[in-house]
């Protein structure tokens, strides 16, 4: 995943947001755009959903560049945004099918994982991830942040985060185990 | 940040191994501190068995990088850019004419309302309790045209016309007449006015006055609606992003 932004730049982009600049806010677009509209499809599941929240997370970032303190990455606040507007349309859908129902027992996460883990069974395992589970996978292996940085994302605290990440691998790794079985 | 005190001695003192072990995600990110990560690989190094998660989460780490980063349509960004440029629009030209019209427009008439610039015609009647006054102004050839019936309350038997339609320097006749409940003309009389010249003076004033007045209130209000828009753009309710971070 070609993924590489500029965290300076970003910063210096989103401070010439705040200003109304409206050319950096199309370079900001440019540049983060993919990276949120990636997050919000693979959140959401629905790629209509994901362009009209993506129009919605960067209004959001026009209307609130002003605010942005810059304790953080221009990204993980962008990210934020982005996850508050993907958690409140889903939930505004029906809810989703509980999955968490039979986990197995803690074991090693090496078995399932290596034998099943090729890209399509991955993708067709991580979209039926709940969107929380499915929100710390991208987080952390997708983008890449820090566990102060998915925390500060997610708006929770760090030890819930941690735990919500060890939960989703051992989610993952009975979907993907499943998927495997399926298949064969 | 809630700090994780992790030490190279976790696994060890107390701490349990989960405590290390839930570090791993971010071990393979490489996004942990150098205490953090050092602690980690103290911790592998003593729990070989530890290793095939880690590369088990490597797999994952590289399976959901390998993932195409997705490209939004073209239309989404021209759909916002619709949006910002809505957002962003100053105030239209016309619009604000369009205001200082309307403002003038109604001070003006609340002024000619107030002062009534024109030929002033009050008259007290003698006659026992007429209902109505007709007003009749006489053109040059005779004819009476109708300017006004102004109801008369029982008791009230003095009563004021004002003819702001007049054209200054111009003399004018008028025709008064009381007329009964049965609508009998119980008295009338005829008045010759001329229309003073200063009325004009007058109108001028009420004019100026009201368009300024009426362009700098408006000019005013664009001004500071200009400025608050570009200043402190709307930021949405309930929005927590927008403060903490």
């Amino acid at each position: 995943m070609a993924n590489t932004c500029d965290y300076r730049s970003e910063e210096a982009l989103l401070r010439r947001v705040a200003e109304g600049d409206q050319d950096a806010f199309a370079e900001l677009y440019a540049v983060l755009g993919p990276v949120v509209y990636t997050y919000l499809v693979r959140l959401v599941g629905d790629q209509g959903a994901a362009e009209d929240l993506l129009q919605e997370v960067f209004m959001a970032v026009w209307e609130g560049a002003g605010h942005f303190r810059g304790d953080s990455r221009a990204k993980t606040w962008v990210l934020r945004i982005a996850h508050y507007q993907a958690v409140s349309w889903l939930r505004r859908q029906r809810p989703v099918a509980a999955l968490s129902e039979a986990l197995p027992a803690e074991e090693d996460i090496e078995e399932a994982a290596l034998a099943a883990w090729s890209a399509s069974r991955l993708a067709e395992a991580l979209k039926r991830l709940p969107p929380r589970q499915r929100a710390v996978i991208e987080l952390v292996f997708g983008q890449e942040l820090s566990y102060a940085e998915v925390a500060a994302v997610l708006g929770c605290p760090v030890g819930t985060v941690k735990s919500r990440v060890s939960y989703a691998l051992r989610l993952l790794r009975h979907l993907l185990r499943d998927v495997r079985e399926k298949q064969v | 940040m809630a700090p994780l005190h992790v030490t190279a001695d976790n696994g060890r003192n107390g701490k349990g191994p989960d405590d290390v072990r839930a570090l791993l995600p971010w071990y393979v990110n490489g996004t942990l501190g150098g205490d953090e990560r050092k602690a980690v690989e103290a911790w592998l190094a003593r729990h070989p068995g530890a290793q095939a998660e880690v590369e088990a989460l490597r797999h994952l780490h590289r399976a959901v990088r390998a993932q195409p980063l997705q490209r939004p349509p073209d239309r989404v960004w021209a759909q916002l850019r619709a949006r910002l440029q809505a957002a962003t629009s100053p105030w239209p030209r016309w619009l604000t004419w369009a205001w200082t019209g309307l403002v003038t427009f109604i001070l003006a008439f609340f002024l000619w309302a107030l002062f009534q610039p024109g030929i002033v015609l009050r008259w007290q009647a003698h006659t026992s309790r007429p209902a109505q006054a007709h007003v009749w102004r006489v053109a040059e050839d005779g004819r009476l045209i109708p300017l006004a019936a102004l109801p008369l309350p029982p008791g009230q038997q003095s009563a004021t016309f004002v003819d702001p339609f007049v054209r200054p320097g111009t003399t004018y006749v008028y025709r008064v007449e009381l007329v009964d409940r049965a609508g009998r003309v119980v008295w009338w009389w005829t008045v010759v006015q001329r229309a003073d010249t200063q009325i004009v003076g007058f109108y001028v004033a009420i004019g100026f006055v009201s368009l300024a007045f009426g362009w700098m209130t408006v000019t005013a209000y664009v001004h500071v609606w200009n400025l608050s828009r570009r200043r402190s753009r709307p930021v949405q309710r309930h929005a927590p992003w927008v403060h903490n971070l």
